[in-house]
């Protein structure tokens, strides 16, 4: 399931039918490439269209962690949050607080907690009660500027919050109440203009990745991580590099964030980097106002293609065939069936695909998808780039969470996207 | 308004402007952009499309006032790019901001969706360029701007042409 929202003021629910037998997937060119696969159209379609609750864009909509509820986000400084129930998607609770614009929701990993934040430069936290009530625990003014982004830590004890005051700052609970452990950047270390989005490693849960208008993505690990170390855990990733990533593991303590900028990937993006999505293949995808989207890796790309290879061998046929069938959904240009068209591309600049988040369907079954595909410690470098991947800036680019070759991109021209690595 | 910014702008003349004085390049037949019937679009015609803005506060054109002009307009109609810069009458002008967001919404309902605008101040033309040029540049903000009804009334009253 992919729920995407829009300038249109709608948030639309996309599943995927029955899967089809699908080709066989290694039969393709051996590039560790992201596919736009064009066989099997219409296989995902709009299952839901929640609208008449936001009175203006929607910027930014989150699963909850159980998949169960859906939190939107809209310029008009509100936040919903939206249950099925019989079938039918419905609004269960309305957060308000922020003065005006929200521009990003996100879930606390154990769905107790959900941060906000917005234009008027607060990230805003709100606890779950009974009844399906939504109280606010606290409001942090920190950001010099609007706050574009916010993201929990894995653990669930760290908050990442970034924005146009091109710093990043890490929350922490101290019991009482959130205070900001750590502010990155700001200091000539950092991002040079807006950061638009940030992501965890998903793997080491030590690492995170931020990117910018400043045209750079930026990995911050653990200062602890970057002396030079010989302990277990990193025999064979002393690239000569020496960036020395694969130890980011060790002395990372979410509650105690001490990141330091590791790495600078410049030169690769040509206009504002949007989006960008860390998968437990280790890869990092981004999307851009180039019309872009560019995976990052670590390591030896021939030796991911080698394990992407493997993986796809050794999954048993059923698993591979739902895979394919589900990356085959990815052709779906959603707007080019259904209803949805009309109102999604709209033209003079409302309809934008604005966010999506995505989650896979039954979940469970999938699980291994593809495995570690990068090599922790190696030189990080530019392993695919998808020119004119839509025909205008790509707003946002999401990994399926089990189904991690799996990728969903969405974009001013009104389409989403599906992508299947290769 | 009661107390103007620039109470007194220089006023220029309209300038007639001659296409044909200006060759257009011929586009490379298999270039795969566009047909070969189709004429590039230039700085001048990116031009013909501002020089009418109405200035926010002056009963002038952003022409007239030196906002605007040919020779601060960048086309690169392969690859789809706009670059337009310019010059408030005065360094400390508080209508910068609504000035670009008008050239900016002008070229969006203008041009082709394939074309990538970058709207700028020229450099050194205003106290807080830099501040003023992110805004600008910030799609986000641009978009939540134009969905308030009073800020888009203000575009629309300078994109509306000659009185």
């Amino acid at each position: 399931m992919l729920a995407s929202c829009s300038g249109d003021k709608t948030v639309r629910i996309w599943s995927s039918r029955q899967p089809r037998p699908a080709h066989d997937p290694s039969s393709q060119p051996p590039l560790p490439q992201p596919q736009q696969q064009q066989q099997q159209q219409q296989q995902w379609y709009c299952s839901a269209i929640l609208d008449q609750c936001h009175t203006r864009t929607i910027r930014s909509v989150a699963w909850s962690p159980n998949g169960r509820a859906l939190a939107t986000a809209s310029f008009d400084a509100t936040v919903a949050v939206w249950e099925l129930s019989g079938g039918v998607w419905e609004q269960v609770a309305e957060l308000e607080g922020h003065e005006n614009e929200v521009k990003c929701v996100a879930w606390c990993p154990d769905g107790r907690l959900i941060a906000t934040c917005g234009r008027d430069r607060s990230v805003w936290i709100w606890e779950s009660m009974p009844g399906r009530e939504f109280e606010c625990v606290d409001v942090k003014q920190g950001h010099s500027q609007d706050v574009k982004v916010v993201t929990w830590h894995p653990s669930g004890e760290l908050l990442v919050s970034a924005g146009y005051d091109d710093t990043i700052k890490l929350w922490t609970y101290d019991g009482d109440e959130w205070g900001c452990a750590q502010t990155l950047g700001g200091t000539g270390t950092g991002h040079e203009s807006t950061v638009w989005d940030v992501a965890w490693d998903p793997v080491s849960r030590a690492r995170l990745a931020s990117c910018s208008d400043d045209l750079t993505l930026r990995l911050w690990e653990s200062r602890a991580a970057s002396t030079p170390s010989t302990s277990a855990g990193t025999e064979g990733a002393a690239g000569p590099a020496g960036v020395g990533a694969g130890g980011a593991a060790r002395g990372f303590v979410p509650s105690k964030p001490d990141l330091r900028c590791a790495v600078t990937l410049s030169g690769h993006h040509r206009r504002t980097v949007f989006s960008l999505d860390w998968a437990p293949t280790g890869l990092i995808v981004t999307g851009d106002g180039d019309d872009s989207i560019l995976v990052f890796g670590e390591g030896d790309p021939d030796m991911a293609q080698l394990l992407l290879r493997r993986s796809e061998e050794q999954q048993p046929a059923a698993a591979r065939a739902a895979a394919a069938a589900a990356a085959a959904a990815a052709a779906v240009d959603v707007a080019a069936g259904a209803e949805g068209d009309a109102a999604m591309s709209e033209a003079s600049g409302s309809g934008r695909g604005e966010g999506a988040g995505m989650e896979q369907a039954g979940g469970g079954e999938a699980g291994a998808g593809a495995g570690l595909l990068t090599q922790p410690g190696g030189q990080w470098g530019c392993w695919a780039r998808v020119a004119k991947a839509h025909s205008a800036d790509v707003n946002c680019v999401r990994w399926n969470p089990t189904e991690p070759r799996l990728l969903a991109s969405c974009s001013d021209d009104g389409l989403i996207r599906l992508w299947w690595l290769r | 308004m009661d107390e103007l910014i620039n109470p007194n702008p220089v006023v220029h003349e309209r300038r007639a402007t001659n296409r044909s004085a200006k060759p257009v390049p011929q586009q490379a037949s298999g270039s795969g952009v566009g047909s070969g019937d189709r004429e590039p679009i230039d700085a001048l015609e990116i031009f013909e499309h501002i020089r009418d803005i109405n200035d926010p506060e002056h009963p002038y054109t952003l022409e007239q006032l030196n906002v605007v002009s040919e020779d601060m307009i960048e086309v690169d109609d392969v690859r789809g790019r706009v670059s337009v810069q310019f010059t408030p009458t005065v360094a400390h002008c508080s209508m910068a901001t609504l000035i670009g967001l008008s050239l900016r919404v002008k070229l969006w309902r203008s041009l082709p969706p394939r074309f990538k605008v970058d709207i700028k101040l020229s450099p050194g033309s205003h106290s807080s360029e830099a501040a003023v040029n992110k805004q600008l540049s910030d799609k986000e903000r641009v978009a939540a701007a134009l969905e308030n009804p009073n800020l888009l009334a203000m575009v629309n009253k300078c994109l509306a042409g000659p009185a």
